[in-house]
């Protein structure tokens, strides 16, 4: 198992992105995390990658370990793309010849003229700079792949392209972040992870949560052990509980005087 | 993977253009001292090996803030090596301020400035010499670039110890004690830079007290560069 965490919070400033994300991840189990835009994928992503450190929690990383990372937003750089390509094959001890090789092979699977090699990163579209950052990634056959919503900006070739591409890292770890459910679920069917309410959770059991909106907006403490979490505005209060406690919840927040402004089941 | 990383950082910091005031500066600064100033060859050097500090120090400020903060982060882990990684940004600098050690001693050289013919041994050592001070140049511009001071104050801070450092306090106040000792605790810029100036007419010989203060230098700059380095790992996952 090349990474794992357990119970991994982060906190800037001391206010908290995220807290209790547990996980392993294994080669040949890709993982995909979704969530609301702010919700601290990216965060959680530069932390496995190990660029970022977490502020609670304990993370296991395979000494050793070759981590690849695409960013999210990757930057417009000087470069010509033929020359990045070679500089980041160069620092990981790669023949010129074989990054040659490689970019000629990746720029035929994407589509991309022979041409654009000459190009300067920032002149090209934003298409071109989300393939050349995936290009880098896949450079060499990192133990872990960490790739921060690669699909965005690619067309639909493209999208394709790169599902292929990672369905043929069988010895590697994947973990992507993905903004669209039905591209999350082609790459993993079992091993997709939601943050609900700054924790991160399998979207199975995520399916098992329920969500309750009161007036006023304070729901007291007579029930803190079965809430999951709650987020208080100025007049309302939202609390995300089990489904299972569903019934004995409403019985004591009506037996305590609050008004139930609304019940929904939790979604990814 | 150094070397790599080394052409890389180059490459990426030519590209940002951000060399360009401090070398122009340099260079202008170069032309105008050999051309105009009276007090003669053995003080001119004295007074470049000085900019050369402050070029270095401009140079390795620039270059360590010149790369994108996401690009930093996928260079690192290419490179799966954050010792060599943060090592690579002063080695870049070093090797760059090579063309402009041998700027500095080819000018008056080739311009006949020099009363005598040099010693190639001589060469050697005001080109030692001018590492040296380009070295504890570096060193302190990447320290103060390496997030120990942040803000506005350590832009403010950086300056002034620069300014410290090469103007010589200790000779102007060498009657207060106590600047003249802390002159001792801090990198010997002058004092490098007084080795050059005291060859003078005579032939330079090495002995003992130019070995103490290459020694000195050499051993502050690591110093300086080792921490630097402690703190960009650890800083750098904060």
């Amino acid at each position: 198992m090349p990474i794992s965490l357990k119970n991994v919070s982060k906190s800037f400033a001391g206010k908290l992105v995220f807290c209790n994300a547990t996980m392993s991840l294994r080669a040949n189990r890709p993982t995909v995390i979704m969530g609301r835009n702010g919700c601290g994928k990216s965060t959680l992503l530069k932390i496995i990658a190990g660029v970022l450190a977490h502020t609670e929690g304990e993370i296991v990383r395979r000494p050793g370990i070759k981590i690849s990372y695409a960013p999210d937003r990757f930057p417009k750089l000087p470069f010509k793309v033929g020359d990045y390509l070679l500089h980041m094959g160069r620092i990981q001890g790669i023949s010129d010849s074989d990054i040659n090789k490689y970019a000629d092979s990746q720029f035929d699977r994407f589509g991309i003229p022979e041409n654009i090699k000459q190009q300067v990163i920032y002149k090209c579209s934003k298409g071109t700079i989300q393939k050349v950052n995936i290009m880098q990634a896949f450079l060499t056959k990192p133990d872990l792949l960490v790739m921060d919503e690669p699909f965005s900006g690619l067309d639909e070739s493209s999208v394709e392209e790169l599902i292929r591409l990672l369905a043929e890292t069988s010895d590697t770890a994947v973990i992507i972040s993905c903004h669209e459910k039905l591209l999350a679920q082609r790459i993993t069917a079992d091993n997709l992870y939601v943050f609900d309410k700054q924790s991160l959770v399998k979207s199975s059991e995520i399916s098992n949560r329920v969500s309750i909106k009161i007036i006023p907006g304070d729901a007291g403490d007579f029930f803190n052990d079965k809430i999951i979490s709650t987020d208080t505005a100025e007049d309302m209060c939202e609390i995300v509980i089990e489904k299972e406690n569903l019934k004995e919840i409403l019985f004591l927040l009506l037996e305590n005087g609050h008004e139930i402004y609304s019940v929904n089941p939790r979604e990814c | 993977m150094l070397v790599a990383l080394v052409k890389y950082n180059i490459d990426y910091y030519i590209k940002s253009v951000r060399y360009l005031p401090p070398c122009l500066i340099f260079v202008v600064f170069l032309a105008l001292n050999y051309q105009t100033s009276p007090i003669g060859i053995w003080s001119n050097l004295h007074i470049t090996s000085l900019a050369i500090f402050i070029l270095a120090n401009w140079l390795s400020a620039s270059l360590v803030n010149s790369e994108d903060k996401t690009q930093q982060y996928i260079t690192r882990l290419h490179a799966n090596n954050d010792t060599v990684f943060h090592l690579s940004k002063p080695v870049s600098v070093i090797t760059l301020l090579i063309p402009f050690y041998v700027l500095t001693l080819l000018i008056p050289l080739i311009a006949g400035s020099f009363p005598r013919n040099l010693h190639v041994s001589e060469i050697f050592v005001y080109l030692a010499a001018y590492f040296l001070i380009g070295f504890l140049g570096v060193s302190v511009g990447i320290f103060f670039n390496s997030n120990i001071f942040t803000g506005e104050s350590a832009i403010m801070l950086h300056l002034i110890v620069t300014g410290v450092l090469v103007i010589p306090f200790n000779v102007i106040f060498d009657n207060i004690l106590p600047v003249v000792y802390a002159y001792y605790f801090l990198p010997p810029i002058n004092f490098t830079a007084d080795r050059l100036h005291s060859l003078g007419d005579d032939r330079f010989s090495a002995d003992w007290t130019f070995l103490i203060f290459a020694v000195w230098a050499l051993s502050y700059a690591i110093m300086l560069t080792a921490l630097y380095i402690f703190v960009m790992r650890r800083r750098n996952k904060e």
